[in-house]
């Protein structure tokens, strides 16, 4: 106990004058931290190997909430079942919806998927505002990156110079990363693959991957056995040769269902933290491209 | 009459302010969500009266903002009448209209503070606070039954609560309510009723969480004659205590996860204390088997749970529950439940 006291006493005056900051995800917090840079101080609430959609409201998180300046979501409902249980018990009046210190990353995101009919939850957990699984393509991050550095120049307009300067840095490395990434993936391009979840549509979009279908046919619900049958149909005949999947999901199921096929089956992270040795938004797509280059070789 | 008044009061607040603001958009209509809880019920003995099925409840929830200072709550619900239910109660065809919860909060406390005023579930322990379809089983325990009746314990008044600034998440809530709530306390009264619960929530790990909580509540006396004369004068107290132990394999989408949750209650004169213990453990992805001791010491009649529940969607449920009690006295459940609408994501 005196341990965490006196941590918490030195840790006051590491952050002085720092704005707090608090996303929802670790590939947010990862990109605040490169625009905010000194003048930060940032932590998630999710961790790279938790499932973002079913994370857990724990009063723990709300108390991480009760005195930052800036909260951070991915927006889109992704975090629909715990964030607003943990923003009331986090009773910040700064961090309350519509107000200065909270921010949906998803405004001003090209969406995929956003529905054009009337959706009901006969087809499972669905995201009537569109795929939330933005940040797999890192194009998005540029926005995601600015729609940041905006906001902490209005809450903190004393640094606004700052955090324009890290934006331009983000932005250059990343452009630069993109063009590397882009160059070294161009043979998957056409690459038809299937996936567990619908999480790697911006990723397949981006890379000019064809999904050709799902193990879960409606997200969130388990596949019954006729789609597994028709699932295992379908990539037998089309020979598919990569079989996607996040490293929280239901791993056991996946490696049955890939047994049934010759399917090469890659439980990839799909969040920055998702496996040891991706500890940043960089790294994370370094690993993607690598993992997704030999399989498919 | 009361119940119709209040929930007038809240509607116009909501729907005044929406129709006012913007016509007919839609876009400012409250979040509206259903639930419905249906029970299948065979005793053995045999109750002819208590055997077949029933809509236990059916619940209706609103809520909004309402303007840049207030955001209100409503929860309606349709159950069977209980015993103590009178006539003045609004009925229609067998069943009965209670409003549940109705309550404003406030968008300006100061940091750490929160406020909210109208009825509520007064925030004694863990079981009493939660709505019907959240029990952990079909039937409240008997020793949470024995003190607050059939529903769980509701008051019209202020709540006010703090989070401290502590290392782990600490809360402490204040209550002081009209002291109307008639199983627990007299509601011809004009004393009100106070009520407070310090809560403090540990992670353990990653994965596990202990919670230690204490509650105390005092009103007015209301037992009806039950409790001697010279405690007429004094105001009832009840005391509770509850410990809970929450554990989920967090690294898995639909991991495996196990709650043991075990709370004393007592009042004052020490003549209405019981104790429960309840443990769920979700072994596969849609699947949970749950096990329950309660205890009302005063009638040392024990009671036993077991259940199984499907939960396909947190949307869905179908629990198969037995009951067994030390007066050889077996009850067989089986419960469905439904929720469709924009319902607001459940606490931890």
């Amino acid at each position: 106990m005196k341990k965490i006291f006196i941590s918490l006493f030195l840790a006051s005056f590491l952050f002085a004058g720092k704005l707090e900051i608090v996303a929802t995800l670790p590939d947010l917090a990862d990109i605040a931290k490169s625009v905010g840079g000194e003048k930060v101080s940032v932590s998630s609430i999710c961790k790279g190997y938790q499932d973002p959609h079913y994370l857990q409201a724990k009063p723990s998180y709300s108390r991480k909430m009760r005195n930052v300046d800036l909260l951070i979501f991915n927006g889109l409902e992704l975090e629909i079942g715990w964030l607003a249980p943990l923003i009331n018990s986090a009773r910040n009046p700064k961090i309350k919806p519509g107000k200065f210190g909270s921010l949906d990353c998803s405004e001003g995101i090209p969406l995929l998927e956003v529905p054009h009919n009337e959706l009901d939850r006969s087809g499972g957990d669905v995201h009537p505002l569109g795929n939330p699984h933005y940040l797999l393509d890192p194009q998005n991050a540029l926005i995601v990156a600015q729609t940041i550095a905006t906001r902490l120049s209005q809450i903190d307009a004393e640094n606004s110079e700052i955090y324009q300067k890290n934006f331009d840095e983000f932005r250059r490395s990343l452009e630069l990363k993109i063009v590397e990434w882009e160059k070294q993936s161009e043979q998957l391009k056409g690459l038809q693959i299937v996936a567990y979840h619908k999480n790697w549509e911006y990723l397949a979009d981006w890379l000019g991957l064809e999904i050709v279908g799902y193990l879960e046919n409606r997200p969130g619900i388990p596949p019954s056995p006729k789609h597994l049958k028709s699932f295992v149909e379908i990539v037998n005949e089309q020979e598919i040769r990569v079989f996607l999947a996040a490293t929280f999901v239901d791993v056991n199921q996946a490696k049955k269902a890939a047994e049934r096929t010759e399917t090469n089956l890659l439980i990839l992270p799909a969040l920055v933290g998702g496996v040891q040795h991706v500890d940043s938004y960089f790294e994370l797509f370094d690993f993607l491209i690598q993992k997704l280059m030999e399989s498919a070789q | 009459m009361k119940h119709l008044f209040f929930i007038v009061v809240l509607c116009s607040a909501i729907f005044g302010q929406s129709a006012t603001a913007t016509g007919a958009s839609k876009t400012m209509n409250p979040a509206i969500s259903a639930n419905g809880l249906f029970i299948g019920r065979y005793f053995e003995p045999a109750l002819p009266a208590y055997n077949g099925f029933i809509l236990q409840e059916m619940e209706f929830q609103f809520s909004s903002v309402v303007d840049p200072y207030f955001q209100a709550d409503i929860t309606m619900a349709l159950h069977p009448p209980h015993s103590h239910d009178d006539e003045d109660e609004h009925e229609t065809h067998g069943m009965t209209v209670d409003i549940e919860e109705g309550f404003l909060k406030t968008f300006f406390m100061p940091r750490g503070f929160g406020f909210r005023f109208g009825k509520f579930l007064l925030p004694f322990g863990k079981h009493n606070p939660l709505h019907t379809h959240m029990y952990p089983f079909t039937h409240a325990p008997s020793s949470v039954m024995n003190i607050f009746g059939e529903h769980a314990a509701a008051d019209v008044g202020g709540e006010l609560s703090y989070s401290l600034p502590l290392p782990w998440y600490s809360e402490v809530i204040f209550t002081a309510t009209d002291g109307n709530y008639e199983h627990l306390f007299d509601a011809g009264s004009s004393d009100l009723a106070f009520g407070s619960r310090f809560s403090n929530l540990f992670d353990i790990s990653e994965s596990a969480t202990v919670e230690l909580g204490g509650s105390y509540l005092q009103g007015p006396h209301g037992e009806h004659g039950e409790i001697e004369e010279e405690h007429h004068e004094e105001m009832a107290q009840f005391f509770g205590a509850d410990l809970t132990f929450k554990w989920r394999d967090v690294r898995k989408s639909y991991g495996k996860a196990l709650i043991w949750q075990n709370e004393f209650l007592t009042d004052a004169e020490g003549e209405k204390d019981g104790f429960y213990s309840i443990l769920q453990f979700k072994f596969a992805r849609r699947f949970w088997i749950s096990g329950g001791w309660s205890s009302v010491f005063d009638s040392g009649v024990n009671e036993y749970k077991t259940q199984l529940a499907f939960v396909p969607s947190e949307f869905s449920f179908v629990r198969l529950e037995s009951v067994y009690t030390d007066d050889d006295q077996w009850k067989f459940f089986v419960q469905t439940n439904f929720t469709i609408g924009s319902h607001p994501a459940h606490k931890y």
